[in-house]
């Protein structure tokens, strides 16, 4: 009975030291992964400037990434995220200035990129995993200027391209907390401004089969 | 896929709490439904002209509700209405005519009207696929039978300022073009003297984004 205690505990002790040691030493097969990410966001340049200035606490995104190569993944992102502002007593110029409309303006834009991504990891065995990345797709906006009974609502589809970098800290051999950083720029032709903001998000990344 | 780890599992309920509403900022108050609009209805004539000097004000206040409604009796002062748009007129650099029958001689004729209108609107509460609108949609409430339903008003008013070119009015009984109008239109709600307020404060704000109307 003695012998078979203290064989367990050999046992536990040394997997659990290699838990620690190799945490990230995972077949190849095992990248694959899902993440979920709470994002929050800086308006930048033109959308800063002409529209909403404000910081964004609300974004989500959530990710699938497939391991092809050892170090290289690709996969796709779905995110959400809403910029609000009000502006008090603001007068709008209108119509190259032949009208004018005042009053408490609340400005909103609700913007959802649906992205392909590509991902290169740069220390894949580490107790610390920094990336890189791209992605590349279409975003859908919906933007919204509303005056008293007034509003101006208008949908936007536009190509997206969002460079993004980031790092991966393990918690246990499935799960990791993920702190990420992403440059969003999307390009519509038909709207005075393109959107631009930087992401920063914090997420929990599962691997999986 | 492994089972989601609790850490996982809360912050997927952290998100859902965070997004209550696609619209987290929306107007709150019955101020923040005012709004004042004011254009040149004629964009090719000469506001700066310095020929135009004088104005003759109307001195009846439209009134225009809802037709079959029997309580016209406005609560806005009208007279305060009408002499809040002279002292306006007035600080912009134009000189009052206010004899009736010199007001042919006028550059501006002045009209002012204001209006008022119930809107009407049934709010279902529960049976099946309740009344939507973001954020007004609660999970919890849904669903019991027979449905619930109520009929609201929301009774809105606006004040309207036009300005008439005097000068085109060459006989009687002919239309007179209008070049500029204002109207400032909002929630008719609160008491008199809130509702008296925001009018007031409508009409300085026509002339406020107007600068092209001063002298």
């Amino acid at each position: 009975m003695k012998k078979v205690l203290v064989f367990i505990a050999i046992i536990t002790i040394s997997i659990s030291a290699n838990a620690q040691s190799k945490s990230n030493r995972i077949p190849n097969f095992r990248v694959n992964n899902f993440r979920i990410n709470y994002d929050v966001a800086v308006p930048l340049g033109k959308m800063s400037n002409e529209f909403i200035s404000q910081m964004s606490w609300r974004g989500v995104s959530i990710e699938n990434r497939w391991g092809i190569k050892p170090k290289i993944s690709i996969g796709y992102l779905l995110g959400w995220q809403v910029f609000a502002q009000r502006f008090d007593n603001y007068t709008q110029e209108l119509n190259n200035g032949n009208a004018a409309i005042n009053g408490n303006q609340f400005r909103t834009i609700n913007t959802f990129p649906i992205q392909g991504t590509v991902h290169y990891t740069i220390v894949e065995d580490a107790d610390i995993m920094p990336w890189v990345g791209l992605g590349i797709g279409l975003a859908h906006s919906n933007q919204v200027m509303q005056v008293g009974f007034f509003e101006d609502q208008r949908t936007i589809t536009s190509f997206s391209l969002t460079p993004q970098a980031g790092i991966d800290l393990p918690i246990n051999r499935v799960t990791s907390l993920s702190v990420s950083t992403r440059y969003n720029f999307f390009l519509h032709s038909s709207q005075p401004f393109n959107y631009s903001f930087m992401v920063f998000s914090v997420g929990i990344k599962n691997r999986y089969f | 896929m492994n089972k989601p780890s609790n850490l996982l599992k809360g912050l997927i309920f952290f998100i859902i709490l965070i997004f209550s509403s696609c619209y987290p900022i929306e107007p709150e108050f019955v101020s923040d439904f005012d709004s004042v609009f004011t254009e040149k209805s004629d964009p090719d004539f000469d506001f700066g002209n310095p020929a135009i000097r004088t104005y003759y004000l109307a001195d009846t206040v439209m009134v225009l509700t809802d037709p079959g409604v029997s309580d016209t009796n406005l609560e806005v002062d009208l007279d305060l209405v009408l002499n809040r748009v002279r002292t306006n007129m007035d600080q912009a650099g134009y000189t009052e005519i206010s004899d009736r029958n010199l007001a042919t001689q006028a550059d501006y004729l002045v009209l002012v009207s204001v209006n008022r209108s119930d809107n009407y609107f049934n709010t279902w509460w529960g049976g099946w696929g309740g009344w939507g609108g973001w954020g007004g949609w609660g999970w919890g409430g849904c669903c019991f039978f027979p449905p619930v339903v109520t009929t609201s008003n929301i009774r809105t008013g606006s004040i309207i300022v036009e300005l008439l070119d005097g000068k085109t009015l060459s006989q009687r009984n002919q239309t007179i073009p209008e070049v500029w109008y204002g109207v400032g239109s909002g929630l008719f709600q609160g008491n008199n003297a809130n509702l008296n307020n925001r009018t007031l404060r409508a009409i300085d704000q026509m002339f406020i984004q107007s600068p092209y109307l001063k002298r």
